[in-house]
């Protein structure tokens, strides 16, 4: 310590010897601190977002098992117990639709996965550490225009006089529009992979912060070529994630009923879609069965996913 | 470019393909706002450049009306949701069950529009029901329509939606804070939230403003959950809808699909933008600390 | 003035576990008025948890937590008359020091005259006069953890709790700062609670050390007790560097007691502690009065001595270690002063003895 930073002790009074040395009290607990515990109202305020979520959120999806077997009058619905709407939608062209638009939420989910996940492995191993999240919010971008804009757009873009079909003819490709990308399952499928490639991205991205980079470097010391990398070594890891975003968009493509609307030609529907067609119909208990069926779906996959994968451990990099 | 990586030129093959993947989810939008600019509308052989699509919004009552109404409806949600996504960031990290709490906190992600909206819409008339009929047994008015559909059902909708969003750019966020500065906070007299207000708020602040720009970008453009909650009012998104389904895109839907998207990727972008040079400061600065100094 | 008997911070049968770990066990522990108490232990043993209760940061699973006699269980640290430095990372970054320093002082909201008085009187007081418009992060290690006891220290507060506040310094560093604190300390004249798992440290500053491990007190006294006359087994381990001999016991008496260690059996002096024939009972010798004498030859009076094998002597400038290995494997430490007239030469593997005054060895009845 140098000489200068000593500080003198000798002449001064002791300048800390305040008032309220040795005369410490604790201060009386007010009735309403008896109630509300030390931090007063804070401390239940904490609970409010999760209340809020339970409320309005848990407790309306839990409720459509309910209300999907009321019975269904001209405006409204009868409590009751009637599996009326389950049968109309099994028994009725209804179920078949609902199972092709599985098929193609199916394919877009794998066409995200090809067209994203090799990003989400090229960023987190060969970017940069500090640029990579950077290059991830690019991503961000599409999903900052609104998924009403982003899909209508996808007319002009795919129609007969659209860009695509201008620029194939302009230069030279094709002398006929192309009639097969749009109002038609390919079109469907182009616009769901358009609308949430990026959430393949941020969950692949995820999936692959939880593979730490030593790991690639052993496999490249161990002289593993790219596909044996992948395969054995990366799937396996990021398995957790990929699962969680292709289920993700798979049950989006299944409920959200814009894109069919939009993108997916005559007759074409989703869950989403017999949903909201059900309400403006006012057969709400339909509504409720084809919302129950979706939930269950959903939680099936997820129950699935966290058997096969332990989808907990997608949140490591969060903790 | 890191690591003894070998080839440069797979490195920029991979760096091309990922670019050309964004222009290609962008390209849609760009098409729009190249098409809004044309006189002559969509797929017109000569393209005369021109701003009155632009001018012909303003002039639109309607369309004013629904922009009006949907900067109300955005910036209730965000001014609801932030300190939401704030308080459940601090719930979960305290919290004893953790997988729980974040699946829950997640969840609404996983839920789609259509479905969410649906189930509340019924939510919502049940309520209304079953709280007329508590005030018809209480024998006054006091109950009716507190959910009826309107601006209050649409804000719930839009919470609900927002939140997982708000609660991980947060929670990232605080992961760079450090608990002890709360403690020596509260060590030095400060009550809970006195601590929190002077020292851990101004360094998240960054990530707070960040998410309130997104919440309300976010909500802006959100169509399904609102449409289906929000009762006899027009939205920006809802007006885009009818005006699509009855005249098709009309040049006056270019110009505001545009203006919209516009505004929202300059709002991300200057964000990104402004993250970047932040970053940039605050590496130097940790740079800084990291120097041996002379120790005294 | 508070009567004398009170103690500042007693802690009684203070238990902390998280989930299946048990931080604390029933932990009991006295600390007076203006003492510099040192928490000492392993990492994980429980001295942080232990401090960060009575600190108000960790709320106890059972027991009570007692400030000059009233029961501060359920308050906060604000309302608490303790204040506390941290290891590292703890000053605010987007203040400078000076209002770092004033922070408390602010919550209290003094007149910025009076903060501004006193905080320039605390500077100058840790040795930062002139100090106060750096930021945080243009300091060195040393002088950010001065201007932490600034900041505490100019709330005028009773008590001080210092959570391994010396850890990330180097060595040098560390040696100053330990004086830098006991001078504070006598100065102020508050009692100060620190947490350390360094033993010079600890020995430095301290006017009595708590050893705790595993959640539990193991043992308390002054640092020359604590060295000198270990009272537990863990003890005589974890402080200084001690030769521990396990054995059972083959015989008591009132005066000595004798240890069987499988190849030899040793004498060791009672202290009073009540102990079985064939309990298993350890004894420890403090290395500096562990002797080497050679193989053969008629051993003075009451020396105690253990033949062995010499390994090596290791060269630590102001000892030297001589390394002897027993017939169990065991090793044994003698440790002499550099230069001592005594220093025998002896080659590796040579047979040798090493001895010690029968008197030199402590009992540990665990």
């Amino acid at each position: 310590m140098s000489a200068d930073n000593k500080a003198e002790t000798v002449a001064e009074p002791n300048p800390v010897d305040g008032p309220e040395r040795g005369r410490w009290q604790p201060a009386p607990l007010t009735f309403a601190g008896r109630i509300l515990g030390e931090n007063g109202l804070g401390r239940w305020a904490f609970f409010l977002p999760v209340g809020f979520l339970l409320l309005f959120f848990l407790l309306p999806l839990s409720l459509t098992y309910v209300w999907s077997v009321f019975e269904r009058t001209q405006f409204w619905m009868e409590p009751g117990f009637t599996l009326f709407s389950y049968n109309n939608f099994f028994t009725s062209a209804r179920l078949e639709n609902f199972l092709r638009s599985m098929e193609h939420s199916a394919i877009s989910a794998a066409l995200s996965f090809v067209f994203g996940f090799p990003i989400a492995v090229f960023v987190r191993r060969r970017v940069p550490q500090v640029a990579q999240h950077r290059v991830i919010l690019l991503f961000i971008l599409p999903f900052m225009v609104s998924e009403l804009i982003r899909v209508f757009a996808l007319r002009p873009v795919l129609g007969r006089n659209g860009l695509v079909n201008s620029v194939l003819i302009d230069l030279g490709v094709t002398t006929e529009p192309i009639t097969s990308i749009l109002f038609t399952p390919t079109g469907l499928i182009i616009g769901e992979v358009l609308s949430f490639l990026p959430f393949m991205v941020f969950a692949g991205f995820l999936a692959m912060e939880a593979v730490p980079k030593y790991v690639f470097e052993i496999c490249d010391d161990l002289g593993a070529g790219r596909i044996r990398t992948f395969v054995d070594v990366i799937l396996p890891l990021a398995a957790p994630g990929i699962f969680a975003g292709g289920v993700f968009i798979f049950v989006n493509g299944l409920g959200v009923a814009l894109l069919p609307d939009i993108l997916g030609g005559p007759g074409a529907v989703n869950a989403g879609l017999i949903a909201t067609q059900a309400i403006t119909a006012l057969d709400f208990p339909l509504a409720m069965a084809v919302s129950a069926i979706m939930m269950t779906t959903l939680l099936a996959l997820l129950y699935l996913g966290h058997i096969l994968f332990d989808l907990t451990k997608i949140l490591t990099p969060i903790n | 470019m890191t690591d003894e990586y070998g080839n440069i030129w797979t490195y920029r093959l991979k760096w091309a393909y990922t670019l050309l993947v964004v222009v290609t989810l962008m390209m849609p939008v760009f098409y729009v706002m190249f098409v809004s600019f044309n006189k002559n509308g969509q797929g017109a052989a000569e393209y005369v450049f021109t701003l009155e699509w632009y001018g012909a919004i303003f002039s639109d009552k309607l369309l004013i009306g629904a922009l009006w109404d949907t900067c109300i409806l955005a910036i209730i949600a965000t001014i609801i949701v932030v300190p939401f996504g704030l308080l459940s960031a601090k719930f979960y990290k305290r919290a004893r069950y953790k997988v729980m709490t974040v699946s829950l906190l997640l969840s609404p992600l996983f839920v789609p529009s259509d479905i969410l909206g649906s189930a509340l819409l019924v939510f919502f008339k049940n309520l209304n029901k079953s709280f007329e009929a508590l005030s018809d047994w209480l024998g006054n008015e006091w109950f009716y329509g507190w959910f009826d559909l309107g601006y209050t059902t649409a804000i719930i909708g839009l919470v609900i939606y927002i939140l997982p969003y708000v609660f991980v750019v947060i929670l990232i966020t605080m992961g760079r804070y450090r608990e002890q500065q709360t403690e020596a906070a509260r060590a030095c007299g400060a009550g809970a939230w006195q601590a929190f207000w002077h020292v851990e708020f101004p360094q998240i602040r960054a990530g707070i403003f960040s998410s309130c720009a997104f919440a309300l970008i976010l909500s802006f453009n959100e169509y399904t959950r609102t449409s289906l909650l929000k009762g006899g009012y027009d939205t920006f998104t809802t007006v885009l809808i009818s005006q699509f389904l009855n005249e098709g895109m009309s040049e006056q839907s270019y110009a505001l699909s545009s203006a919209v998207s516009f505004i929202a990727i300059a709002v991300i972008g200057a964000i990104i933008v402004f993250t970047l040079i932040r970053s940039e400061k605050l590496e130097r600065v940790a740079r800084a600390k990291t120097q041996p100094v002379m120790s005294t | 003035m508070i009567p004398p008997k009170v103690p500042a911070v007693e802690v009684q049968g203070l238990s902390k576990s998280y989930g299946s770990v048990q931080a604390l066990n029933g932990v009991d522990v006295s600390i007076g008025e203006g003492e510099y108490f040192v928490l000492l232990g392993p990492s994980g043993g429980g001295k942080t948890t232990l401090l960060r209760v009575i600190g108000g940061f960790v709320r106890p699973s059972a027991g009570k937590v007692l400030l000059h006699g009233h029961d501060v269980s359920a308050l906060p640290p604000d309302k608490r008359p303790t204040t506390m430095v941290f290891q590292s990372y703890a000053l605010f970054p987007h203040m400078s020091v000076a209002r770092n320093v004033g922070y408390g002082l602010r919550i209290k909201k003094l007149a910025s005259r009076d903060i501004a008085e006193r905080v320039d009187a605390m500077l100058k007081l840790v040795g930062l006069a002139g100090y106060g418009e750096r930021k945080p992060h243009e300091l060195s290690g040393g002088q950010q953890q001065r201007v932490q006891l600034a900041r505490s220290l100019v709330l005028d507060r009773d008590i001080l709790l210092l959570d391994e506040p010396l850890a990330a310094l180097d060595a040098n560093l560390r040696r100053d700062m330990c004086f830098e604190l006991k001078r504070l300390q006598e100065t102020i004249g508050i009692t100060f609670v620190h947490v350390t798992h360094n033993q010079e440290e600890a020995m430095t500053v301290a006017d009595r050390i708590a050893i705790i491990a595993d959640g539990k007190l193991v043992e308390a006294g002054t640092a020359r007790e604590i060295y000198e006359r270990p009272v537990k087994r863990f003890t005589a381990d974890f402080v200084g560097e001690n030769n521990i001999f396990d054995g059972t016991l083959a015989a008591v008496d009132k005066s000595k007691a004798t240890i069987d260690l499988g190849f030899e059996r040793v004498d060791v002096p009672v202290d009073g502690s009540a102990a079985s024939e064939g309990a298993p009972a350890s004894f420890s010798v403090r290395s500096e009065l562990v002797e080497l004498l050679p193989a053969e030859g008629a051993l003075p009076n009451e020396i105690q001595a253990l033949n062995g094998t010499y390994d090596e002597a290791v060269y630590l400038g102001l000892t030297i270690s001589h390394m002897v290995t027993l017939p169990n494997g065991a090793a044994v430490n003698a440790r002499s002063i550099s230069g001592a007239a005594e220093n025998l030469k002896f080659e590796r593997g040579q047979p040798v003895r090493v001895g010690w005054a029968m008197t030199a060895a402590r009992l540990h009845a665990s």
